[in-house]
């Protein structure tokens, strides 16, 4: 076995501008399956900073190739996000049993009337609005939370260094798209998007330009420049390619362009198949954004379309890590790795998160990968 | 005055739809006649989608607006004696509340002829069950979007063949981390990645062109 000659964030930045590295990045999304990993109940996990970090230590320390975190639990840890979370969230050890997976429960929190707070207000009121209807939580209670809650994202991110890794990405946020269809419901904001296109890409327009304000203040403060960008419902298994055309594309290159501008790379978080929307992302400027999916979009496609323009993160599939074999995963990460990782490009991780289930042999296989087909020096 | 009705349906005019619908219940026409109409307008957004006119995000709408109407009226989804090609029965598994994907199936199912069965999320095996002994259909479907759920899917189907109902019945999956490494773990029939696949299943299952 060689060693790694590149430092961890000397690599995503290569992998990111498709250069040549060492070996590929590792950048597997582990939040629960880390509790399930260190022995722990899920409620503990979910609900205790210390307890959580310590058990993706853990996973870090069984994993040394673990090198880039893409990290999640500041959003997803139980105190806060049930007074903050962008989700109505039902959590293990209180509304579920104490080693059940957290859920989020999507309904209308927000009223079409209320779109009016994002153009006449900002982000911000309206924010401040679902947190009320959705969590039930009081305007002191929020604000009491949101510093409490970045000071979880700094630690996270210091964590992350310490532990030898880079932070694929050190902030976090949505598309416009992804914040109106989460806060009003996929069903709602599709009559939105039917009823009432030229409001709707005015609020959405506002967004983007907020969370690209937001996010470039954020990543003052963290120091690395590195976005994780959520975007679900924007693909072609739900919207036809003409709504994207015209309302979805403009918006899209409007985050990507203004994130670029602050100097911020976008990791695209594309869960939900995009395969026919893979040619449009064309137009999106080269090597200044990266595409990450979670198996139900053609990732070898992706490769074929985008290989030569943008890094491709992924893709690992969620049922084969829990209910596969070690051999599956391995055939399935070799020809990822041979493929996708062909010239460079491809950020090694799992599609969306590990699963909590995960096989723990087949986890291994997962890591195992990365030096029997991912070196190149 | 039912062709408007139906256009209304078919092309997700909802304020045409509910004017519509309004009048025709003050003119004193039978709520089934109304709730057929939709149904037929249904039937032509079912062919929309299959032609890649609509894609899901019209579906969704579709069966958000025929609910308000039927709502209207005092009718519901499954109203009305119209023929269909067989019976559906489909819930999200129990430890699972997720119910985009299972609302998805359901409505295009019901756009495409099929009599829907919907449990509802977070479904027993013993609701199952008590739903195939009840309704007798055809298909099952049993969604989730969590990886937890997928040892629930397997009791489920199990205790459905040892409680003697899997003989001609066949059994779906689907959801966001399904796929046919999961049907294969769960003995389920068929994976389906897509609505329109529970679709083309069911009607080969049954016959229909």
């Amino acid at each position: 076995m060689t060693k790694d000659v590149m430092t961890p964030e000397e690599r995503i930045q290569a992998a990111i501008n498709l250069e040549p590295v060492d070996r590929v990045v590792c950048a597997p999304m582990i939040d629960q399956y880390a509790g399930q990993f260190a022995g722990m109940l899920n409620k503990d996990f979910m609900h205790d900073w210390e307890k959580c970090m310590g058990a993706i230590d853990k996973v870090k320390e069984a994993y040394p190739i673990w090198d880039s975190n893409p990290f999640i639990m500041c959003e997803r840890i139980a105190p806060y996000m049930q007074i903050i979370g962008l989700m109505r969230t039902k959590m293990p050890g209180t509304e579920l049993e104490d080693n059940a997976s957290f859920q989020m429960h999507e309904f209308e929190a927000m009223t079409r009337e209320d779109l009016d707070i994002i153009l006449n207000e900002g982000l911000f009121p309206y924010i401040i609005k679902f947190c009320q209807v959705s969590h039930g939580s009081t305007v002191e209670q929020i604000m009491a939370a949101l510093p409490e809650k970045a000071k979880l994202h700094a630690d996270e991110v210091r964590r992350t260094l310490a532990r030898g890794q880079s932070p694929t990405w050190s902030i976090l946020g949505g598309s416009g798209p992804d914040v109106i269809s989460m806060t009003r419901s996929l069903e709602k904001y599709f009559r939105d998007v039917r009823q009432i296109p030229d409001k709707l890409y005015a609020v959405m327009e506002r967004v983007t330009d907020e969370m690209i304000a937001l996010l470039a203040a954020q990543a003052d403060q963290t120091g690395i420049r590195r976005a994780f960008i959520g975007d679900s419902r924007s693909s072609a298994q739900w919207l036809s390619l003409k709504v994207f055309e015209n309302m979805l594309l403009p918006l899209m290159k409007r985050l990507v362009n203004g994130l670029n501008e602050k100097n911020i790379i976008p990791i695209l978080h594309y869960d939900s198949d995009w395969t026919d929307n893979l040619e449009y992302l064309l137009q999106l400027p080269a090597k200044k954004f990266v595409l990450q999916l979670d198996g139900a979009t053609d990732i070898f496609k992706a490769k074929d379309v985008l290989g030569g323009h943008c890094a491709i993160m992924g893709d690992v599939h969620a049922s084969m890590l829990s209910v596969g074999s070690p051999d599956d995963v391995d055939a399935y990460a070799k020809k990822l790795i041979q493929y996708v990782g062909k010239g460079g490009g491809l950020i090694y991780s799992t599609g969306c998160c590990m699963p909590m289930n995960a096989k723990h042999e087949n986890v291994k296989a997962f890591f195992d990968a990365v030096d029997k087909y991912g070196r190149y020096n | 005055m039912s062709q408007t009705l139906i256009n209304a349906m078919a092309d997700l005019d909802e304020s045409v739809l509910v004017a519509e619908v309004n009048a025709l219940k003050t003119q004193g026409v039978p709520a089934l006649e109304i709730i057929q109409k939709l149904q037929e307008g249904m039937n032509i957004v079912g062919k929309r989608y299959e032609e890649k006119e609509y894609y899901l995000s019209e579906l969704i709408m579709s069966a958000e607006i025929f609910k308000e109407a039927a709502a209207l009226i005092g009718g519901d989804l499954a109203a009305g004696d119209a023929p269909s090609h067989g019976t559906f029965v489909m819930g999200t598994i129990y430890g699972d509340i997720h119910d985009i994907g299972k609302n998805i199936v359901t409505t295009v199912m019901s756009c495409n002829g099929f009599r829907v069965i919907d449990l509802g999320v977070d479904v027993s095996t013993a609701a199952y069950i008590e739903a195939i002994k009840e309704h007798k259909p055809q298909v099952v479907g049993i969604s989730c979007l969590l990886t937890t759920a997928f040892d629930g899917m397997k009791e489920c189907i199990s205790s459905i063949e040892a409680a003697g109902l899997r003989d001609g019945l066949k059994i779906l999956i689907g959801g966001g981390p399904c796929d046919q490494t999961t049907a294969d773990y769960v003995g389920a029939d068929a994976y389906c990645k897509t609505a329109q696949d529970s679709v083309e299943y069911s009607k080969k299952l049954m016959g229909v062109k």
